[in-house]
């Protein structure tokens, strides 16, 4: 890895003499534009934060993540302008500071310093990347949590049908219901708004007018650690 | 520890997962497959305008589809890098220095990544561009160039569909592609449409139609025109039919019924008319509930047939009854929409109770009770439906009384509410609690207009009003509350029209009354106003709240975001084969439309409707180039059809009236009926511009007509001149003293001073012959009147035209000043002058509702020079549908004293009074009947001098001795009076007339075998009113 992280170093380094393509048009999300650059920076801190090393990155997850990207940007067009669900600067480094805190060696900002850019990246494009979550997040709470009821029928056949069986296929204690009814209630609300979500995104897909403009390939060239 | 069953919690959001689980994996599911990109169809990237199809050019863009090349460079790894420059570059666009303040990525500052994609998304949110490349390049200082390399997007200059020429005609199946002149083309979209019209080609039976879509490309104004050639191939035939569910019907009668035919051909209209059909045959069985679909339709292409499967579900039989009152089957079937809807259920059952009801209401039983009953008898198949009906005692409404009511005056009030006192043809008045109900909710809307928000209306019925059984009291007592006024207007982020040029067209500024409706209005206005000022996307909030210690005062906010002015770039005009282009530059230049302007909506609606007016296009289609874009410079496009420049129009026409000249010695004429056919051809759009040369021929008992004319508006390129020039042949015999036959030619100039007043100045020479055979006067008289005269007369025209509809006017006048001269100096062989004046005005009373119209004419001819007589057919003549109604048709004025025939003469005077009813409530004449009487005064004289002192006669002068035997004199000057009432019915082209004219002093005039009066009764049936 280090032999190419040096070849990458060396091409970044020789100038461009003529011009060349450094991003281009990827997809078009109704009016909204994804770039190739865009892309590959959310391929670098995924890889990142799943501690992946960038020359696993395969086409297929690249076109995976494009099309997260095109969700992402499809659910983005329907916060709209609100500012609600916007995360305030504190909110931001709280954000910041527990991914860190959940990467090994990366507590400290040197070696911190040194995986961003051995990822290609900087920490203004991963701050970039917890603001986008956050918004959506909230605003899929928003918009879904409301509307999800969880009754307590539903907790108990979840907890006689799935919990139950799979303790006992494990060998592990049965905790009565009221000790882990609000666990399940829990789940089943994100398994509901999981739901919600996928019929909601199937239906925005379906309205919407997405345009990929070519297939995506590998990373560019000097962007491999 | 709890472990629970792996769950993806928004599995979109994998980043965000990691905080919590950071092995869990993301996976987004791909949705449907995303389009082709658009360029992949044949858009070339020259700047020369090429016509292509989509199989006959390859992709040629180096930006577009699969051939676009992998970045060799990372956008990522110039972060912070110097920059130089930054342009814009895109083949079509030659001056993109106007694209340069929309990049955020600006020269000398370093390159923000950020910066670049917001400046990738700012060019292409103008939606010129399909697709946007970023380049870079390194000067020896290490400084960068970046270069954002653009793609033209192309839109849609034109649609246009040929190859069908009736139904589905081009028209229909360009609409039904959901193709939208100025969008974006893509060829998804492409495909969509010609999806769309293959399904309409396929519902009109035209099953192997194939469509074949060629482009022509132009890439400097970055369009496509579009042509899709339809072959329609041959009609497919109706196959088998069969049935399914409970028809009760064989499939002969089957067939019979639907009017269905294995062998004819498929058509829409041809199986819509068939479930009509069956629908109507169980609707008179008796079954209202019968469910006809067609569920299967199968196409067989090797005999190009297509079978049809029917579903019938027939239902049970069901009659509907009326107890208690008689009601006309047709009107129960009016009233209940069980029949209409193919239904029965309790919704509609009720709504039949509540309009029979209405109806017995209407009718004077404001008391009527309606219900209805069910019964249903399984076994056999039968339902009962009857309505019971209480009529209770009719009543009459006595009186209307609106009370309370200040800001408003009774009047005003009174129009709004349907409730009608009796009176007149209104035996009853007009009644019912619905209609109370709606005139309560009339007048609270009208006061919560005008800003009384607390108003209320109570409505008081008062039966057996004044111990009168069945009598009638409606009483609307108002209470208006405060009027609230409008004490503050702020208006808020305008910054390209000021406060003032605002408030001019705002109606809710201070003092003025507050309500919804004011404010909607203002909305509109100002809405409007900034569209028309090149801001599309100009967006109004209004707001507001009573002010702190005045609450009748409101204070009113209007905030207004401008959004991005757009200004005119080019008007793109498609579609012109045979018309010049100036015609329609000409115009553009008439609406000030002009590059680089404000993109003003209502100037091109004007434009648009004034190539229409041009008269020589069937169709102008205009539309925003690129509406989706946040381009500030836009092009408009006109996709213009033309209309056919031939036409042809062919008819069969008659005159009813009496007084007609042909068929009879009589001198009076007979009553009756003249034919008359018609065959014109009319030339369009004559040498590429909107002239029109026309020719008209007219054959029948009283014309025989050839004309040809040349018609010229914008003479001279002024928009308020036209010139006109007509030849003519003309064979007439309307006046029964004789037959002209004219040859004559004219050329007219028409100046328009202003919307009312227009000037005519007009040459005529013509050439009028009287066959001698025709001639029905004194043979003493030839060749006095019957021999051929030549006439060359220079005449003006002053019209002044203030009318509302000049078919049916309510008011203004009409003032027409026409004078010309006939001399030798002109080629005539006849010297005299002529004056002729008519004026008229039209008075709207009584609520406006009727009209007291007045109308005179008076003329003068008099010869001069070596010329003794006036030509007859240049004589005045009257009497009849346009003039004097105590009169047949031109039979007014003094006569042949041998034979009796009208001579005409050489001064005229008519005066009509008019009065005019609003529409007559009678059944089944809508609003579409009114009535008129009638006071015609007036006569034709011989003399001009003869009219001062027949101004105050009223009797026919020496009358006895103008009927003695052998008489030689005879006097015609006074003036003859008729009064008379007629019915107009209003149709599209004006009103169809029906006059009755009873002449109180009609002349006697001698005959060869005595004397004769004029018939006192005379009728006329004409289009339009008489003046």
């Amino acid at each position: 890895m280090n032999s190419r992280f040096t070849v990458a170093m060396l091409l970044l380094a020789l100038p461009l003499c003529s011009g060349q393509v450094v991003d281009r048009m990827v997809a078009v999300v109704n009016k909204h534009v994804v770039l190739q650059s865009e892309l590959e920076q959310e391929v670098r801190v995924d890889f990142m934060l799943r501690g992946l090393p960038l020359a696993q990155a395969t086409t297929t997850e690249i076109e995976a993540m494009l099309e997260r990207l095109i969700d992402q940007s499809l659910l983005q067009q329907q916060i709209l302008a609100t500012t609600i669900v916007d995360p305030s600067a504190e909110e931001l480094a709280e954000g910041l500071r527990k991914l860190r805190a959940g990467i090994p060696g990366a507590q400290d900002d040197a070696p911190w310093q040194t995986m961003l850019a051995a990822y290609g990246i900087d920490e203004r494009d991963v701050e970039a990347h917890i603001a986008a979550q956050l918004r959506l997040l909230r605003f899929i709470d928003l918009r879904f949590r409301a509307l999800t009821r969880v009754d307590r029928v539903a907790v108990t056949a979840y907890y006689q049908q799935e919990f139950l069986p799979e303790r006992r296929k494990q060998g592990l204690p049965e905790p009565a219901l009221a000790d882990v009814f609000r666990q399940i209630e829990a789940l089943l609300v994100d398994q509901r708004i999981n739901s919600l979500l996928n019929d909601w995104l199937a239906t925005l897909r379906s309205q919407a007018d997405v345009r990929k403009l070519a297939q995506v390939s590998g990373l560019s060239s000097g962007a491999t650690p | 520890m709890l472990r629970f069953q792996p769950v993806s919690l928004v599995i979109l959001l994998a980043g965000v997962c990691v905080f919590s689980a950071r092995a869990q994996q993301a996976s987004v599911s791909s949705g449907q497959a995303a389009p082709a990109h658009p360029q992949t169809a044949t858009p070339p990237t020259s700047a020369t305008p090429t016509s292509s199809t989509p199989e006959s050019q390859p992709v040629s863009s180096p930006l577009s589809g699969t051939e676009r090349p992998q970045p060799s460079g990372d956008l990522n790894h110039l972060q912070g890098a110097p920059v130089a420059s930054v342009q814009v570059r895109c083949e079509s666009i030659e001056h993109p220095d106007w694209l340069e303040p929309l990049l955020a990525q600006k020269p000398g500052a370093p390159l923000d990544k950020y910066k670049v994609r917001q400046s990738v998304q700012a060019l292409y949110n103008t939606g010129r561009f399909a697709d946007i490349e970023v380049e870079a390049e390194r000067n020896a200082r290490g400084e960068v160039a970046l270069v954002f390399r653009a793609l033209q997007s192309y839109f849609l200059g034109s649609i246009r569909v040929e190859g069908s020429a009736d139904q589905p005609t081009g028209a229909q199946l360009a609409n039904a592609s959901k193709l939208v002149l100025g969008e974006q083309f893509t060829e998804a979209r492409i495909n969509t449409g010609t999806a769309s019209m293959q399904h309409i080609l396929r519902q009109n039976g035209y099953y192997a139609a194939q469509i074949q879509t060629s482009y022509e490309w132009d890439p400097p104004d970055q369009q496509v025109r579009v042509l899709f050639t339809v072959a329609r191939g041959p009609r497919a035939k109706v196959g088998v039919v069969n049935l399914t569910g409970t028809p009760g019907l064989e499939i002969r009668q089957f067939l019979n019924a639907s009017g269905l035919e294995p062998g004819g051909p498929v058509s829409t209209a041809q199986i819509t008319r068939a479930l009509k059909r069956l629908r109507k045959k169980y609707q008179k069985d008796g079954r209202l509930q019968a469910q006809v679909t067609v569920t299967r339709q199968d196409y067989h292409p090797e005999n190009n047939t297509l079978d049809y499967t029917f579903e019938i579900v027939r239902g049970p039989r069901v009659d509907v009854r009326v107890e208690g009152a008689k009601l006309r089957s047709s009107l129960v079937k009016k009233f209940v929409p069980i029949y209409e809807e193919n239904a029965l259920d309790d919704d509609l059952l009720n709504e039949g109770s509540r309009k029979i009801r209405d109806y017995f209401q209407t009718k004077g039983y404001f008391d009527a009770k309606v219900s209805f009953t069910e019964q249903q008898t399984p076994a056999e198949e039968q339902r009962a439906v009857v309505f019971n009906i209480d009529k209770g005692d009719r009543h009459k409404v006595l009186d209307i009384d609106i009370t309370g009511n200040k800001y408003f005056p009774r009047e005003t009030i009174r129009e709004r509410i349907e409730v009608q006192p009796a009176g007149g043809l209104l035996l009853h008045g007009v009644f019912s609690q619905s209609m109370v109900a709606r005139d309560v909710q009339a007048v609270v809307d009208l006061y919560h207009d005008n800003g009384f928000l607390q108003v209320k209306v109570l409505p008081k019925v008062m039966d057996d009003y004044q111990g009168v059984t069945g009598r009638l009291k409606v009483v609307l007592t108002i209470e208006e509350g405060p009027q609230t006024l409008v004490g503050k207007l702020i208006i808020d982020g305008n910054s390209a029209v000021s406060r003032e040029a605002l408030r001019e067209i705002i109606v809710a500024t201070e003092g003025q009354p507050y309500s919804d409706a004011n404010v909607a209005n203002d909305q509109t206005e100002v809405t409007n106003y900034y569209f028309n000022h090149g801001f599309p996307e100009v967006k109004f909030e209004a707001a507001a709240h009573p002010l702190k210690d005045t609450p009748e005062r409101m204070e009113v906010t209007y905030k207004i975001t401008e959004g991005q002015p757009v200004s005119l770039d080019r008007i793109l005009v498609s579609g012109l084969h045979y018309t010049k282009p100036f015609i329609v530059e000409r115009e553009e230049d008439e609406v000030a439309a002009k590059q680089g302007e404000a993109l003003s909506q209502e100037k091109m609606l004007d434009l648009q409707r004034r190539l229409y007016d041009l008269g020589i296009f069937n169709s102008v289609d205009m539309a925003v180039q690129n509406p989706e874009g946040d381009a500030t410079r836009k092009n408009v496009n006109f996709q213009i059809e033309e209309a056919r420049r031939y036409t042809f129009n062919y008819g069969i026409g008659f005159e009813v009236q009496t007084g007609q000249p042909t068929g009879s010695a009589s001198p009076q004429g007979n009553t009756g009926a003249s034919a008359r056919v018609s065959f014109d051809v009319t030339r369009l759009n004559f040498r590429g511009r909107d002239h029109t040369i026309t020719l008209q021929t007219r054959y029948g008992n009283l014309q025989k007509r050839a004309l040809i004319s040349y018609g010229a508006p914008r003479w001279w390129d002024s928009p308020n001149l036209s010139l006109s020039v007509t030849a003519f042949y003309d064979d007439t015999f309307n006046v029964r003293t004789f037959e002209a036959r004219r040859l004559e030619g004219s050329g007219e100039i028409k100046q328009t001073l202003n919307k009312a007043t227009t000037l005519l100045y007009r040459f005529t020479y013509r050439e009028v012959s009287i066959p001698s055979k025709s001639l029905m006067i004194d043979p003493n008289l030839i060749p006095l009147f019957s021999q051929q005269v030549r006439v060359g007369i220079p005449a003006f025209t002053y019209i002044r035209d203030t009318r509302d509809d000049p078919t049916d006017s309510h008011k203004g006048a009409f003032l027409t000043l026409d004078a010309g001269v006939a001399s030798g100096i002109f080629g005539s062989q006849a010297s005299f002058s002529r004056l002729l004046t008519q004026n008229s005005t039209y008075y709207r009373f009584h609520k406006k509702r009727w009209v007291f119209a007045r109308s005179t004419r008076i003329g003068f001819e008099r010869p001069f020079s070596s010329t003794d007589f006036i030509p007859l057919p240049e004589r005045f003549f009257a009497g009849g549908s346009n003039s004097h109604r105590g009169f047949g048709v031109n039979q007014a004025g003094p006569r042949d004293l041998k034979t009796g025939f009208p001579l005409g003469g050489e001064a005229i005077l008519v005066n009509n009074l008019e009065l005019r009813t609003p529409p007559l409530p009678l059944p089944l004449a809508g609003n579409d009947l009114s009535a008129v009487v009638f006071h015609d005064m007036g006569n034709v004289f011989a003399k001009a001098g003869d009219v001062p002192g027949s101004f105050f006669r009223y009797s026919q002068p020496h009358r006895s001795s103008c009927l003695a035997p052998g008489t030689q004199t005879c006097s015609f000057n006074y003036l003859v009076h008729a009064v008379g009432a007629g019915a107009r019915y209003r149709t599209p082209i004006g009103p169809l007339s029906l006059d009755v004219g009873y002449s109180l002093n009609p002349p006697a005039f001698p005959v060869s075998t005595g004397f004769q009066n004029l018939r006192r009764f005379n009728f006329s049936f004409s289009i339009g009113q008489t003046f």
